[in-house]
């Protein structure tokens, strides 16, 4: 009996693998492909708006307790803090309009997060309670701006040694280098279609899982997630061919990548991309099953309407990912589940 | 195990019913030229385990009884085609359409100047670009040589031939994006020497539509044409709109000026 129920069981899990199953007996929808399929959970961090409401959910983080850190352009609470069942925790933040880009960085032991507001042109140091360490202004030393409304900066990546590269996506797509005292000491990049340039340096991370660290900065025009070394000399670039490419996020051996748009870039048709450890595609939540031919990737497309503009992924210690969507209806974050 | 079986069962019958906020997207529309001079080829495609493509060629709604997609689609004369996708687990796809567009009866046409010139944000490969034959992005960032984009409420475009030509229609082919405000003018009419010889008008829309490529046609007497002058009046942004009162955006990628054969 017990070698029966197995059967079964295996059976149904195999079905799901090959994308035969579309759902579970619970009525869960199942997404994604090969060993990155999730169960999704859309109203995970569902809330009371006329209490605590958001605009667009940018972007996505995770503290040391757990929690997920939400940030939202909404000036009622800027930030809201769910437990990973989604319960509502904590609410903070009035004062950032143009919130877009959310960091979390340790230092020493304290965490603390970094927040760009394209609206005030500005980046934000705070405590994980929101009291601000320090803020600082658009990049005027740098000779590329003559003025704050030409810097409008969509994310920041922190190093251990606490230098803050920010990527000014919505700007001059510059990529500002900085260390922790706020000096500048590199510009690169800049918006162009030359290889080393972008069109819309919309997120930027840094990953460590190579013998170097590099930064991985997204073209989300250019549908390419562009690798640089820490001095800003560019180490190659990723096609993803369809994919309109938000915040590269890593964890553990993958890139995770929320995908605003996809196919021809057509409002309401995102999804999410998951690289593997050589940077090639292996799961789309909510899109086409990744296909390559030799080293290209077929031209990815949404398949359901699941997601609406999806702008930032956080994956939790258990690699359940969730989902925060601009432009959403005003819409809370998803969870997807792993299975 | 008695719980396993039903399980079983319901997916099988696909008892288990999909939460019904969850469609299908839109099938992917691919033609290898949507201009072309002897025949197109047209691919759709939403590649997803159980789903059915079913499409129209003659700008009827997709329905479940319509023709199902086997293959490639080979058409050898102008045609919308419509398609949706079908999946017993998920709510029907929204309808995408791709209208191709035989150039068999087209002249070549020069546009010669536009007042006013075409923003300096979406002004493309310049005029030659109208005349191109290549068709825009429907995500006109993709494709900026193509699209060249005008903020006024009035445009006039002028029109040349080397030699008078028989015509008898002039087709705009333009950008519809509510979201983005681009929308199709609100009327067109076509001078000869100052002279009234054909407009089209177009209702305003009642509510936001998907993005889409859009042709206006404006019926011409037949006769032989050398110089046209064409003016657009934009749509006013209607009411439901974010930016209501405003004019909308005209975009446009290619004008036709064409003998019919009726």
């Amino acid at each position: 009996m017990m070698k029966r129920r197995q059967f079964l069981k295996q059976s149904l899990w195999a079905a799901a693998g090959l994308g035969l199953v579309s759902w579970t007996s619970r009525g869960e929808l199942l997404l994604g492909h090969g060993d990155y399929r999730y169960k999704a959970d859309l109203n995970w961090g569902a809330l009371n708006p006329q209490f605590y409401p958001v605009k667009d959910c940018h972007e996505l983080v995770q503290d040391k307790q757990g929690r997920i850190l939400l940030l939202t352009n909404h000036t009622r609470n800027n930030i809201l803090i769910y437990n990973r069942d989604g319960k509502l925790l904590d609410a903070w933040g009035t004062e950032y309009p143009g919130a877009h880009g959310l960091t979390l960085k340790d230092e020493g032991g304290e965490e603390f997060l970094y927040i760009t507001d394209t609206e005030r042109h500005e980046i934000i140091k705070t405590t994980l309670e929101g009291r601000v360490i320090w803020t600082w202004v658009y990049p005027k030393e740098s000779g590329m701006y003559d003025a704050p409304a030409q810097y409008l900066p969509t994310e920041t990546a922190i190093a251990d040694n606490g230098d803050v590269y920010v990527a000014d996506g919505y700007g001059r797509q510059f990529i500002l280098h900085y260390n922790q005292k706020g000096e500048l000491l590199n510009v690169f990049g800049g918006k162009g279609e030359g290889d080393a340039q972008f069109l819309n340096a919309h997120g930027i991370c840094i990953d460590q899982r190579g013998e170097e660290p590099e930064l991985l900065i997204t073209a989300r025009q250019q549908n390419q997630l562009k690798r640089f070394g820490m001095d800003g000399t560019l180490n190659g670039i990723i096609d993803l061919p369809g994919a309109y490419i938000c915040r590269p996020v890593v964890h553990g051996s993958n890139v995770y990548l929320a995908t605003i748009w996809s196919g021809d870039g057509s409002s309401g048709t995102g999804f999410v991309s998951i690289l593997d450890e050589h940077n090639r595609l292996v799961s789309a939540p909510g899109g086409v099953a990744p296909r390559y031919e030799g080293e290209e990737l077929r031209s990815m497309y949404q398949v359901l309407r699941v997601f609406t503009h999806p702008h930032d992924v956080c994956v939790d210690e258990d690699e359940n990912l969730y989902v925060a969507q601009w432009n959403a209806e005003f819409t809370y974050p998803i969870k997807l589940i792993r299975v | 195990m008695t719980r396993l079986f039903i399980m079983l069962v319901m997916l099988g019958s696909g008892v288990v019913s999909a939460q019904p906020r969850i469609s299908l997207s839109p099938p992917q529309v691919e033609a290898d030229s949507v201009f072309f001079e002897e025949a197109a080829a047209v691919r759709l495609e939403l590649d997803y385990p159980g789903v059915q493509l079913r499409y129209t060629l003659d700008d009827s709604p997709v329905v479940p009884g319509s023709l199902l997609y086997e293959g490639p689609l080979h058409l050898a004369q102008t045609a919308v085609v419509r398609a949706r996708a079908f999946h017993e687990d998920f709510a029907d796809s929204p309808e995408v359409a791709l209208t191709i567009r035989s150039l068999k009866q087209d002249h070549p046409v020069k546009v010669v100047a536009a007042q006013p010139a075409p923003s300096s944000r979406y002004s493309g490969a310049g005029l030659p670009a109208l005349t191109d034959r290549q068709k825009g992005a429907l995500n006109f960032a993709a494709s900026p040589e193509a699209w060249l984009g005008w903020e006024t409420d009035t445009l006039h475009l002028m029109l040349e031939l080397d030699t008078p030509t028989a015509a008898n229609r002039l087709t705009l082919s333009l950008l519809d994006d509510a979201g983005a405000w681009i929308m199709k003018p609100a009327l067109v009419q076509v001078y000869e020497s100052g002279e009234l010889v054909g407009e089209a008008t177009v209702s305003p829309p009642a509510a936001a539509a998907p993005t889409r490529h859009t042709f206006l046609e404006v019926a011409l007497p037949p006769r032989r044409y050398e110089h046209l002058h064409i003016l657009v009046c934009s749509r006013e942004l209607p009411e439901w709109h974010d930016g209501a009162g405003r004019p909308a955006w005209i975009f446009l990628d290619e004008i036709f000026l064409s003998q019919i054969s009726r």
